[in-house]
C-alpha cells in the first residue's frame, strides 16, 4: 500500500491518504518509511479485523475513530488530504548517514552480556556463545571470503536497507554455537534474506543436499527431523538468530505474526538422506540441475505440516491418503512430502513410482479439494480471485462452479516436491504446503 | 594392628573433610572472579541505512468541489470492502460538493495497477483515499 501510495505522491503530486489495518500503519510510518520508502505517507486506522465480518458490521466503520489521530474517521480522512504539510513531510534528498555501529560492544560481564544480547532482541531468548574476538576470527577460519565483504545490501523486511557482511554472519554463527565447517551454510543461509514473514505464520523450512551435509556432520536419519544432531540443530538456529538480527525482525515492529508458527523454533532443518534414495529417484538438488556434488542450500515457505499419523498399511497405498491429505493445505498449489526411505521405496517397488516426479504427476492429476474449501482460503481468494475476475484460468472457471465442486488444486506437478530422509523405523511420512524457493549454492562460500 | 587402622582411616578421613573444605571455598571464588570479569565482544548489530526523503505532495485547500478517487485494493481479492462504499456514502451525505469516484484495483492488493494511478492523473484527481490493507 505505501508503494502504491508513494506512486501517486511523488510520480503524480497527488495527495494520499491510506487507509489501513491497526499494524500496518505502524510499520507505514515506521520502519518501512525510514528505510524504504523515505516519504512519511498519511494514514488513518481502522481495527482490525476487517475480513470475514458481515456488511453491515463492516458499514460502522467511518461512523469510528481513526485510531491514529483518535478523531472520527471521515474528519482524519478529509484532514490528510487538505491540512498543509509539515517540515517533516517537505524534506527531501540525502538524510544525514546513521551513526555506525561500533564494532564492539562496552566491556562488560558475561552476565550483563547475555542480558543485553537478550534486551536488544538478537537472540532465541536461549544462552548465546558471546562473539569475543577470538571466537569470530575463528569462524571466519571457515570460509575463503574476506570479513568485509557485502552478502547483501537489501536484507530487512520488504527490502529495507540493511547492508551486511561475512563478519556479521560469522558472529551470528558464532553466537548460534556453529563450528567454522558450518559458516559456508549459514552464509548461504543469510543470502535468502528477508526470509518470508506473514502475518497469518508462516514458517520457513531448510533443505541442505550435497557433499557437505555428511562434511559438517548433519543428521539424515534416525531423529532427522528431530533436536538431535548437532549441525541441524545449530544452522537452524543460525537462521532465527539471522532473522532477528540481520533481518532486524521485531515482532509488533517489523512483523505482526498473529501465532507464529512453531516450525521457526528450528526451522525445519534437514539434510536429504541422498544414499538413501532409490534407485532412479534424484536428489532435489539434482532435480533442480545442480551436480550430484554440489552443496545446495533451498529455502521452503509454507504453512502447514501435517504428520501422517502412523505407518503405511497395506489396504490403502500411501499414495491415496498424500492425495486424501492435501485437501488441508494452503491453496498455493503447493506441496512438499517428507518422508522415510522405507516409504520411497514401497512407492517405487509396490506402488511403481519409478521417479519423484512420477509421484508428483500422479498427486497433480488425482488431488482435489471442493472449491468452497479452495476459495475459503484467504491467500487464495487473495492472489488468485483477482486473477480468476481477469479471466485468467482456471480461477475463473473455479469461481463460477458450485462450492462442492471438486476442483485440481495442485495444477503444477513441479511445484509438489518429495524430499527422502529418516531413519527407516517407521515407514512414515509428512505432507506439507511448503514451495521450494530456488537452491543456493554453498561451495561459493567455502 | 586395628588400631593402626583405624588412626591411618581417620587421617584419611580428616584430610578429605580439610580438602573438600578448602575446594568449594576456591571453586566459589574462582567462580565470582570469573562472573566478574568484563569481556570485549563484537556487536552484532547491523548498521541500518536510511532511505532518501520524498516530500509528499502539497496538500489541498479544501475538498469542496473537488474530485477524489477512492480506491479498493481488493484485499480479500473476491469481493470489494463495504467500508469504501460506505465512505462513498458518507461524502454524497455530508460533503455533496464532493465527486468520488469508487475503483477497484486490478490484480490482488500486492500487485501495481500502473494503468489505473495513470488513469487517475488523466482524469484530473485532486486526490486519493487507498483502502483497506491489513
Amino acid at each position: 500500500m505505501s508503494r502504491f501510495a508513494g506512486t501517486l505522491e511523488k510520480e503524480y503530486g497527488i495527495p494520499t491518504v491510506s487507509l489501513s489495518n491497526e499494524n500496518i500503519v505502524s510499520f507505514g510510518i515506521g520502519a518501512h518509511f525510514k528505510y524504504s520508502t523515505g516519504m512519511p505517507l498519511r494514514f488513518v486506522g481502522v481495527p482490525y479485523p476487517f475480513t470475514g465480518l458481515k456488511p453491515e458490521a463492516l458499514k460502522t466503520y467511518p461512523e469510528g475513530k481513526d485510531r491514529v489521530s483518535g478523531k472520527p474517521l471521515m474528519q482524519a480522512i478529509v484532514d490528510c488530504l487538505t491540512k498543509p504539510l509539515t517540515a517533516e513531510e517537505k524534506k527531501s534528498g540525502i538524510p544525514p548517514e546513521a551513526a555506525p555501529q561500533s564494532k564492539f560492544l562496552p566491556p562488560d560481564t558475561e552476565d550483563n552480556l547475555q542480558r543485553l544480547f537478550k534486551d536488544k532482541g538478537w537472540t532465541d531468548y536461549n544462552p548465546v556463545l558471546l562473539p569475543t574476538e577470538e571466537r569470530v576470527a575463528a569462524m571466519l577460519k571457515g570460509t575463503s571470503h574476506k570479513p568485509n565483504e557485502l552478502v547483501k545490501k537489501d536484507s530487512g523486511t520488504f527490502g529495507t536497507i540493511r547492508p551486511f557482511t561475512v563478519e556479521n554472519v560469522a558472529i551470528i554463527a558464532v553466537m548460534a554455537g556453529a563450528k567454522p565447517s558450518y559458516l559456508p551454510v549459514i552464509l548461504a543461509l543469510s543470502t535468502q534474506v528477508p526470509y518470508m514473514d506473514s502475518t497469518t505464520s508462516n514458517a520457513v523450512m531448510v533443505l541442505v543436499n550435497g557433499p557437505i551435509r555428511k562434511q559438517i556432520g548433519m543428521n539424515s536419519g534416525e531423529g532427522a527431523l528431530g533436536p538431535v544432531a548437532e549441525a541441524n540443530s545449530v544452522i537452524g538456529r543460525a537462521m532465527t538468530l539471522i532473522h532477528a538480527t540481520i533481518q532486524g525482525y521485531q515482532e509488533g515492529v517489523s512483523g505482526f505474526s498473529s501465532l507464529s508458527n512453531p516450525l521457526r523454533y528450528n526451522n525445519v532443518t534437514i539434510a536429504e538422506a541422498e544414499e538413501d534414495l532409490p534407485e532412479g529417484w534424484k536428489p532435489i538438488h539434482v532435480q533442480m540441475g545442480f551436480k550430484p556434488e554440489d552443496s545446495v542450500l533451498t529455502l521452503f515457505s509454507g504453512w502447514q505440516f501435517v504428520n501422517c499419523s502412523g505407518s503405511v498399511v497395506e489396504h490403502y497405498p500411501p499414495q491415496l491418503l498424500m492425495r486424501d491429505f492435501t485437501r488441508v493445505l494452503a491453496a498455493m498449489g503447493s506441496a512438499t512430502l517428507i518422508m522415510d526411505p522405507s516409504v520411497a521405496y514401497q512407492l517405487k517397488n509396490t506402488q511403481g513410482f519409478q521417479t519423484k516426479e512420477a509421484l508428483s504427476e500422479w498427486l497433480s492429476k488425482n488431488a482435489e479439494v471442493p472449491a468452497g474449501t479452495y476459495w475459503a482460503n484467504s491467500i487464495a481468494s487473495g492472489m488468485m480471485g483477482p486473477l480468476g475476475k481477469q479471466g485468467l484460468e482456471p480461477y475463473a472457471s473455479w469461481q463460477k462452479v458450485p462450492s462442492d465442486t471438486l476442483i485440481k488444486h495442485l495444477r503444477e506437478p513441479r511445484n509438489i516436491r518429495t524430499i527422502v530422509v529418516g531413519g527407516k523405523t517407521a515407514s512414515v511420512w509428512f505432507i506439507t504446503d511448503f514451495m521450494a524457493g530456488r537452491g543456493v549454492s554453498i561451495d561459493a562460500w567455502r | 594392628m586395628k588400631r593402626k587402622l583405624l588412626l591411618s582411616n581417620c587421617l584419611l578421613g580428616v584430610a578429605v573433610l580439610i580438602l573438600s573444605g578448602i575446594a568449594p571455598a576456591q571453586s566459589s571464588r574462582n567462580a565470582a572472579a570469573s562472573k566478574d570479569k568484563l569481556s570485549t565482544v563484537l556487536n552484532p548489530a547491523i548498521t541500518e541505512k536510511l532511505a532518501v526523503r520524498v516530500p509528499l505532495a502539497p496538500r489541498l485547500d479544501t475538498l469542496e468541489g473537488k474530485t477524489i478517487y477512492i480506491v479498493d485494493m481488493n484485499y480479500e481479492g473476491m469481493i470489494g470492502t463495504p467500508v469504501l462504499g460506505e465512505m462513498q456514502a458518507w461524502f454524497a451525505k455530508n460533503m455533496p460538493s464532493v465527486k468520488t469516484i469508487l475503483k477497484l484495483k486490478g490484480g490482488s492488493y500486492i500487485s501495481d495497477d500502473p494503468a489505473l494511478w495513470k488513469e487517475i492523473a488523466a482524469n484530473k484527481a485532486n486526490g486519493v483515499i487507498l483502502g483497506v490493507a491489513g
